[in-house]
C-alpha cells in the first residue's frame, strides 16, 4: 500500500522530468475559470476575462485555418504549462488526425537537446528523408562527455571574444574585448569564475545537459555582474600575481579594472551583458546548429505537410526549452503561410508558454506586436475561492489514491469528468470531505478544509505548482511514510508559516497538559486544521477543539485535551456550548498573513511586535529591548514592597534602571545586573509586555490580560532575590562582607571625626544628630603636619563627600509612595535603623573592617561604591597616620613645655612666669618708658594660658597615649583644644624684649653720669633682678626656634 | 484598638513601624522623637508626617505616653520586630471592625471580578467602591493602597494599577493561622471556612463554591510557588469553581495540599 502510494505520488505529481500520463492530468486538472485575455499588440486592449473553454472554442476553434502565434504568459508556476497541455489533449481530441499534424513539445528536461529530441522524434519526420542531416547533429551531440562540453563552451566564449563585430561595441571597447580574452583564458580565472559551482559556464551547461540535481527551470544561462568578485588585495589577483605563475599583463589589467568599481562603475555590466550577447551562438555552436537550421527544418516540415494537405499546430509548454535558439524559434512561429512568398508552407499554429520575465527582458519588441493573442495567468485564474484550492487537492489525493489503471479506464472511455472515479475507502473521514459543485463528494483525506487554506496562506509561493508540490509532496509524502508520526510538526513544516495562536497563552496550556511527545502534533492539528484556538464546542452533540473534531485527534492518536469554554460569564465553568451545525459555509481563513489592508496602526506595531518576539524566542536579537526594559523596571519597582525587603527607595532608583536589566539576546552589549533568559516564560513576560502596550494602549484591558498579569506575577516572584541582590550587592558572585550601610557611616563618621565634631562621651543619638542633621562644612582646625594638612584639603575641595552625605541621608528616608527619594523635601528618617547601625560600627571602635580588601578591585564609579571608594582614598590604612603625626606633635608640645618650666612644672610654676611678665610689661617698661607692640604678648595675658589650663593640657596629653586610634584623633581634633603655640610663641616676643631692654640699660650704665646712674640704681636692681630670674625661667624659650604650631 | 476611620496617606506601613521600633530603644519624649524622626533642619518646609504618624499610634494604642512624658510601646516588643506579628495587629486595628473603612475597602477589592484590573485611575476604584456603597475619597484610596499592599492582599505593577492578589496574605495564613488535620488532603471546603473564620475580609470572595478572581488567583500563585497543591479529584462531589482561566488549564479543585513541609 505504502510502495503504491508513494508509486502513484511520483506518478501523478510532475516531479522535475517526469511527465504524468494523459489519464493522471486529466484526473487532476481544475478549470482555468479567470484567465485574462489580450487580443493583440503591445496594448493592453480589448482585455478581457475568460474561461479555459470560452478560450478555446472562440480563440483556437474558429480560428483554426489561420496562421496563429499565441502567448500563454505568467510567472513560474502558474500553470501556463498545464494549460497548454490541456488545449493540447483537448485539441487532439477534437482534431482529425489526417488534416493536421499536432505536436506538442514539453518542458521535459529542460535542455536544448531534449527538447530537439522531442521534434526529431515525432511525427513530423516520419517522411521527410532530407532531415537526416539535422537528426544526425542531433544526435552526434549525445556523443560528448561533459567535461568535454563545459571546454567547448568556455572555449568558444574565449573565442568569441577575437571575433569582429561592430555590434559588439554598444557593449564593449575592442581593446577591452582583447583584454577579456586573455582574462578568460587566465587559469585563475578560469578555476576562479568560469568553472566554479553555479558558476557561468554550469549554468549553461544546464541547458545542454540534463542535471537531475538541479532545478534548471529557474536557472538563467548568462553571466552576471556578480560572478565577477574581484578585490583588490583579494584572492584572485593575488594568485594572478604570483612571481612564479604571474598571469599576463592582459588578464591582471582586466581583472583590475573589474575590480576598480570607483574608477570603472559599470564595467562589469556592461562585460556581463556583452558575453550574454554571445551565448545563443555558443549554444549553438556547441550543439553545432547553426543560425539557419531550424528555420530550414521547419520549412522542410512545413512543405512537407503542404503537400500531404496537412496543418502544423505546435504546443509549446515553454520557450525557454528552446535556449540557444529561441530567438530564432520565434522568427520560425511567425512565418505566416498566406504570405505569397510562404505560399508553399503549410498553415501554422502555436501555443508558446512564456513566463513573464522572459515576455518582459528577452521577447524581441518588434515581434510583441505580430503576436496573434496572449492569454495571461495570474493569481486568481485558478483559485477564485477557497472551493477551488480544496477541489485541486481533493483531485490530487483522489488521483494517487486510486490505481492508474482506473483512470486508464476512465480515459478510454472519454474521461467524462462526471464519471471520474474517486476512491471510495477515502470517504471514511467525513471530517475530511469536500462536496464539489456537482453534489459528488470526494476526500481531502489526512487533510481538512482548513488545513488546506491554512497551508496556502502559510506559504511564501503562492502557485499552484508550489502550492500542490508541498501538500503532497512535502506533507502527504510524510502521511505515507509515517502515518503514525503525523501530522509533522510547525519544525518540520519549515516552509509554512502556521497561523498565529488566537492567543498565546494557548502555548502555555499545552505545555502544561499535553506530553512533550505529542505537543507538536497537537499544535499543528490546532493551528493547521483548526482554527488556531482550543475552544471547546459541541456540534451536533460532539465534542470539537478549536473547531477540530475529537474524532481527529483520536485518528491521529493525539491527546483531546480540555479545551476552554466560550462562556464569558464568570465562574460557569460549566464546559461547552451546544450549537447546531449549519449548513456548510465556506470556511473563510480568518486571518490571511498575506494581506492586512485594513487593521489599524496599534495592531500594526503588534504584528511586528509579535513576529519579532517569535524571532527573537526563536534564537534572533531583540531590537526593540530598549521599552521592553524601561516597561519592565517600572513594573519591578511598582511591584515589590521595597522597605519591607529593607531596601531603601533611594536604591531601588538608582538600581531598578536598564543599566541593570537585560534581555538574552538583546541588539546592544548586556551588562552587569539581571538577565532576563530566553526561554517560555520570559517570552510570556515580553509578550505581556507588549500587549499592554499595543493591545490595550498601554493599560491591561485587552483579553486575557488576567492571564499575562499572573504569568509576570509567577515571573517576579521566581526571579525575586535575582532581582533583590542587584540592589543589595554591586556584585551578586561576591556578597559576603558588602556592607554599604556601615562603610557609608563610617565615611560620615570620620569627616566629622576630623572636623572636631565629635567627643569621647557623645550618644548614638548626638552621633546621629550631628551626622544626619548638621550641615556639612568641613573645617578642620587641628593641624599636626603634612598629612592633617593634606587631608583636610583634600576633604574640602572632593565633591564626592558631599554626594556620598546626601546619599546617606536620603539612603535612610521613608518616602511617601511613589515620591521620588533625590527629591522629596520631606525627610522621615529609619533612625533606628541608623542607631543600630552606629552601635555596630562603635562596637567595632569604628575601624573598617579588614574584608573590606576583597572589594578593592571591584571598585567602580557606580553608587554603590562611593563610599568603599572614599573610605579607600582617605581612611584606610591612614588613621594610623594621622595618628602618628598627631602624637609625634603632641610629644614635641611636651618635650617644649618641659624646656620652658622645667621637668616638674607645675601650676604654679607657669603662673608665676605669667605674673612675672605682666610685671615687666606693666611696670618696668612703662618705668624705662620703653614702647612696645601689645599683640605680640597678647597670649601672656590671655587667661586660658593659665596654670590650671596648661596642666590640664599637659595631662590630657599624657592620656591620650592609652587611647585607641580613633578616639586619639577625636581628642587631637577637638575644636577646643587650648592652642599652646600661641603661648610659647608669646613668650619667645617677651624673652627677645627682655633681652633687648636689658642690653640697651646696661650700655647707659656704662655711659651716663653717676647721678643719673644712682637714681636709677635701685630701678637697676630692680630690673637685674627680674632679668635674671626672667631669664632663668625662659631662656630655654627663647634659644628654641619657634616649633611648628596651629 | 479597632480604627474606623480612614487614615492619611502620609501614614506609611514604613513610617509607622520606624517610630514604633525607635520608642522600642530607649525612653524619648515626643519632642526627642520627632527632633530624631523628622529633625526640622531636613524638613525646611516645614512637615507634619511625625505629628500624624505618631497620632496614629497613640490613637491606635500601639504606644503610650507615660505620666515623666517619655513615650513607651504598648504592645509586645516582638510585634514590632516580627513581620508578620506586625502585619496582624495592623490587621486587627484597621479590618477588626466589619463596619470599618479599611474592612470595605478591602473586602470590595478581594471580591471583585477580573475587570478591576483594568481600572487606571483612583476615580473609577472611588466610583465603584461608591456603587457599592462604601463612602471613599480619592485621598482614602491613596492610603489605603499603600497598606492594601503592605499587608499582603495586592500589589501595583504600573503605578496607578491596583492589583488585586492576596498571595502573601493566603500564603501567612496557611503557613501561621490555619490548623488543618491532615494537610495531604485538605477539602476547599475546610479550606475557605477556616480562611473566612481566621480572616473575614474574605468572605464575600465566596460565593457559593466560586472564588472571586483574587482569591483564586492568590491560589494559582502558592500552587505555582509550590507552597499548595490544587488538586481535582473527579470522584469528589463538592467541586469548586477557580475564577476562570482558560488558558491555565485547572478551573475546578476539591483539594488542596500543603506543601513543603
Amino acid at each position: 500500500m505504502e510502495y503504491n502510494l508513494i508509486k502513484r505520488l511520483t506518478e501523478v505529481v510532475s516531479i522535475q522530468a517526469l511527465e504524468t500520463t494523459k489519464a493522471d492530468f486529466l484526473a487532476t486538472h481544475l478549470p482555468f475559470k479567470n484567465l485574462k485575455f489580450e487580443s493583440k499588440g503591445l496594448k493592453l486592449m480589448d482585455s478581457d476575462q475568460l474561461s479555459e473553454e470560452d478560450y478555446f472554442r472562440q480563440y483556437i476553434m474558429e480560428t483554426r485555418d489561420e496562421h496563429n502565434f499565441i502567448i500563454v504568459k505568467g510567472d513560474n508556476g502558474t500553470g501556463k504549462s498545464h494549460l497548454i497541455r490541456w488545449l493540447y489533449y483537448k485539441y487532439e481530441n477534437e482534431i482529425d488526425p489526417n488534416e493536421e499534424v499536432i505536436l506538442i513539445i514539453t518542458r521535459g528536461q529542460n535542455t536544448l537537446k531534449s527538447t530537439l529530441q522531442q521534434i526529431i522524434n515525432s511525427d513530423v519526420f516520419k517522411d521527410i528523408e532530407d532531415t537526416n542531416e539535422f537528426k544526425k547533429l542531433i544526435e552526434a551531440n549525445n556523443t560528448l562527455k561533459e567535461e568535454e562540453l563545459k571546454e567547448q563552451i568556455a572555449a568558444l566564449i574565449v573565442a568569441e571574444c577575437n571575433v569582429e563585430d561592430e555590434e559588439d561595441e554598444k557593449y564593449l571597447k575592442k581593446r577591452h574585448k582583447r583584454l577579456l580574452h586573455s582574462f578568460l583564458s587566465d587559469e585563475v580565472i578560469r578555476e576562479h569564475i568560469l568553472f566554479i559551482e553555479n558558476g557561468p559556464i554550469e549554468r549553461i551547461m544546464s541547458k545542454l545537459v540534463y542535471n537531475p540535481e538541479l532545478d534548471n527551470e529557474k536557472i538563467e544561462p548568462r553571466f552576471y555582474p556578480e560572478d565577477f568578485k574581484i578585490e583588490y588585495g583579494g584572492e584572485i589577483l593575488k594568485k594572478m600575481q604570483r612571481p612564479n605563475e604571474r598571469s599576463s599583463d592582459k588578464a591582471i589589467r582586466m581583472a583590475e579594472m573589474l575590480a576598480n568599481e570607483k574608477t570603472w562603475p559599470t564595467f562589469k555590466s556592461d562585460v556581463s551583458r556583452y558575453l550574454n550577447s554571445k551565448i545563443n551562438k555558443v549554444i549553438q555552436s556547441s550543439i553545432k546548429i547553426g543560425k539557419n537550421d531550424l528555420k530550414e527544418i521547419f520549412n522542410q516540415i512545413r512543405t512537407s505537410l503542404k503537400a500531404h494537405n496537412k496543418s502544423l499546430t505546435l504546443f509549446i509548454e515553454d520557450i525557454t526549452s528552446f535556449t540557444g535558439i529561441d530567438r530564432e524559434l520565434i522568427e520560425v512561429l511567425l512565418v505566416d503561410h498566406r504570405n505569397e512568398e510562404n505560399s508553399n508552407l503549410c498553415r501554422l499554429t502555436s501555443i508558446v508558454g512564456i513566463t513573464t520575465e522572459y515576455y518582459n527582458d528577452y521577447f524581441p519588441d518588434n515581434v510583441k506586436d505580430r503576436v496573434t493573442n496572449k492569454i495571461i495567468i495570474g493569481d486568481e485564474s485558478l483559485f477564485i475561492s477557497e472551493k477551488d484550492k480544496y477541489e485541486l487537492v481533493a483531485r490530487y489525493l483522489n488521483a494517487v489514491k486510486l490505481e492508474s489503471k482506473d483512470l486508464e479506464i476512465w480515459l478510454k472511455n472519454g474521461a467524462d469528468d462526471k464519471m471520474l472515479p474517486i476512491k471510495e475507502s477515502s470517504l471514511d473521514f467525513e471530517w475530511a470531505e469536500f462536496k464539489l459543485k456537482d453534489g459528488r463528494i470526494m476526500s481531502l483525506y489526512p487533510f481538512n478544509k482548513k488545513a488546506i487554506s491554512n497551508i496556502y496562506n502559510g506559504i511564501e509561493d503562492k502557485s499552484p505548482r508550489s502550492f500542490i508540490r508541498i501538500i503532497m509532496l512535502n506533507i502527504f509524502q510524510d502521511y505515507i511514510l509515517n502515518p503514525q508520526s503525523f501530522p509533522p510538526t510547525e519544525k518540520e513544516l519549515s516552509n509554512i508559516e502556521f497561523p498565529r495562536w488566537e492567543n498565546a497563552l494557548i502555548e502555555e496550556r499545552l505545555r502544561k497538559e499535553v506530553e512533550e511527545d505529542k505537543r507538536g502534533q497537537v499544535d499543528t492539528i490546532l493551528r493547521l486544521w483548526g482554527d488556531a484556538h482550543i475552544h471547546r464546542d459541541i456540534i451536533d452533540g460532539k465534542v470539537h477543539i478549536g473547531g477540530v473534531p475529537e474524532k481527529v485527534f483520536n485518528h491521529f492518536n493525539l491527546p483531546l485535551i480540555d479545551g476552554t469554554s466560550r462562556t464569558k460569564s464568570q465562574n460557569k465553568n460549566t464546559g461547552s456550548i451546544e450549537m447546531k451545525k449549519t449548513q456548510e459555509t465556506e470556511v473563510i481563513p480568518k486571518e490571511d498573513h498575506s494581506k492586512k489592508l485594513d487593521i489599524n496602526k496599534e495592531e500594526k506595531e503588534l504584528e511586528k511586535f509579535l513576529d519579532e518576539l517569535d524571532r527573537w524566542r526563536e534564537g534572533e536579537i531583540l531590537a526593540s529591548h530598549k521599552w521592553l526594559r524601561d516597561e519592565l523596571c517600572d513594573i519591578i519597582g511598582n511591584y515589590f514592597n521595597w522597605e519591607e525587603e529593607m531596601i531603601s527607595p533611594l536604591f531601588m532608583k538608582y538600581f531598578i534602571t536598564t543599566n541593570y536589566f537585560h534581555i538574552e539576546g538583546q541588539s546592544v552589549n548586556i551588562g552587569k545586573g539581571f538577565l532576563m533568559e530566553r526561554n517560555a516564560e520570559s517570552y510570556y513576560v515580553l509578550l505581556a509586555l507588549g500587549l499592554w502596550r499595543y493591545k490595550g494602549n498601554r493599560s491591561w484591558d485587552f483579553p486575557n490580560s488576567e492571564e499575562y498579569i499572573l504569568l509576570l506575577t509567577n515571573y517576579l516572584n521566581k526571579n525575586k532575590e535575582k532581582i533583590l541582590n542587584i540592589i543589595r550587592y554591586p556584585d551578586t558572585d561576591n556578597i559576603e562582607n558588602w556592607n554599604y550601610e556601615g562603610w557609608a557611616l563610617l565615611n560620615e563618621f570620620y569627616i566629622r571625626m576630623l572636623n572636631g565634631e565629635l567627643n569621647l562621651d557623645q550618644s548614638l543619638e548626638d552621633i546621629y544628630k550631628i551626622i544626619f542633621t548638621s550641615d556639612l562644612n568641613i573645617n578642620i582646625e587641628n593641624i599636626y603636619g603634612d598629612i592633617w594638612n593634606s587631608t583636610a584639603d583634600r576633604l574640602k575641595i572632593d565633591r564626592d563627600i558631599n554626594t556620598q552625605h546626601k546619599q546617606t541621608v536620603k539612603y535612610y528616608n521613608l518616602i511617601l509612595g511613589s515620591a521620588n527619594p533625590e527629591t522629596t523635601p520631606v525627610h522621615y528618617l529609619d533612625v533606628y535603623e541608623i542607631l543600630n547601625n552606629l552601635e555596630r560600627l562603635k562596637g567595632n571602635n569604628w575601624i573598617v573592617s579588614k574584608d573590606i580588601n576583597q572589594f578593592s578591585d571591584k571598585e567602580s564609579t557606580n553608587n554603590h561604591y562611593l563610599p568603599l571608594k572614599l573610605l579607600k582614598k582617605y581612611w584606610i590604612g591612614k588613621i594610623d597616620k594621622l595618628v602618628n603625626e598627631g602624637e609625634k606633635k603632641l610629644d614635641s608640645v611636651l618635650e617644649e613645655l618641659e624646656k620652658n618650666f622645667g621637668q616638674d612644672y607645675n601650676k604654679e610654676t607657669i603662673d608665676e612666669l605669667n605674673r612675672m611678665a605682666e610685671k615687666f610689661l606693666t611696670e618696668i617698661l612703662f618705668n624705662i618708658k620703653e614702647n612696645y607692640d601689645p599683640e605680640l604678648f597678647k597670649p601672656l595675658r590671655d587667661k586660658k594660658y593659665n596654670g590650671i589650663e596648661i596642666m590640664k593640657l599637659t595631662e590630657e596629653i599624657k592620656k591620650i597615649k592609652d587611647l585607641h586610634d580613633i578616639h586619639k584623633i577625636i581628642k587631637l581634633s577637638q575644636k577646643n583644644n587650648l592652642n599652646i603655640d600661641l603661648y610659647l610663641e608669646a613668650l619667645n616676643n617677651l624673652e627677645n624684649k627682655v633681652d633687648s631692654v636689658n642690653n640697651r640699660y646696661k650700655s647707659k650704665l656704662q655711659n651716663e653720669d653717676r647721678e643719673e646712674v644712682e637714681k636709677l640704681a635701685e630701678t637697676e636692681a630692680n630690673i637685674n633682678n627680674i632679668i635674671r630670674e626672667m631669664k632663668e625661667n625662659i631662656s630655654s624659650v627663647i634659644e628654641v626656634d619657634s616649633y611648628v604650631g596651629g | 484598638m479597632q480604627y474606623k476611620k480612614s487614615i492619611r496617606k502620609e501614614i506609611t506601613p514604613a513610617r509607622l513601624r520606624a517610630l514604633l521600633k525607635l520608642v522600642s530603644r530607649e525612653y524619648y519624649t515626643k519632642d526627642e522623637l520627632e527632633s530624631l524622626l523628622q529633625p526640622t533642619s531636613l524638613n525646611k518646609v516645614g512637615s507634619s508626617e511625625f505629628r500624624m504618624v505618631y497620632k496614629f499610634a497613640m490613637d491606635t494604642e500601639l504606644i503610650i505616653e507615660e505620666e515623666n512624658k517619655y513615650i513607651k510601646l504598648n504592645i509586645d516588643k516582638d510585634i514590632v520586630f516580627d513581620e508578620y506579628k506586625f502585619k496582624k495587629k495592623i490587621i486587627e486595628i484597621l479590618l477588626g471592625n466589619q463596619e470599618g473603612l479599611f474592612y470595605k475597602m478591602t473586602s470590595w477589592a478581594l471580591k471583585q471580578d477580573k475587570e478591576i484590573i483594568k481600572f487606571d485611575k483612583i476615580g473609577d476604584l472611588v466610583n465603584n467602591m461608591r456603587k457599592n456603597n462604601i463612602a471613599v475619597k480619592d485621598e482614602d484610596i491613596l492610603s489605603w493602597r499603600f497598606w492594601f499592599k503592605y499587608l499582603g492582599y495586592g500589589y501595583n505593577l504600573q503605578d496607578e494599577y491596583i492589583i488585586p492578589n492576596p498571595f502573601k496574605k493566603v500564603g501567612d495564613l496557611i503557613e501561621n493561622e490555619l490548623e488543618f488535620k491532615n494537610k495531604d488532603r485538605i477539602t476547599i471546603r475546610e479550606f475557605t471556612d477556616k480562611l473566612v473564620s481566621k480572616a473575614p475580609e474574605f468572605k464575600d470572595s465566596i460565593e457559593g463554591n466560586n472564588l472571586s478572581y483574587p482569591l483564586s488567583v492568590a491560589l494559582r500563585v502558592l500552587d505555582k510557588e509550590e507552597k499548595i497543591e490544587l488538586i481535582y479529584a473527579r470522584d469528589t462531589r463538592d467541586i469548586w469553581h477557580l475564577y476562570n482561566m482558560e488558558h491555565q488549564g485547572l478551573n475546578d479543585i476539591s483539594h488542596m495540599r500543603i506543601r513543603g513541609e
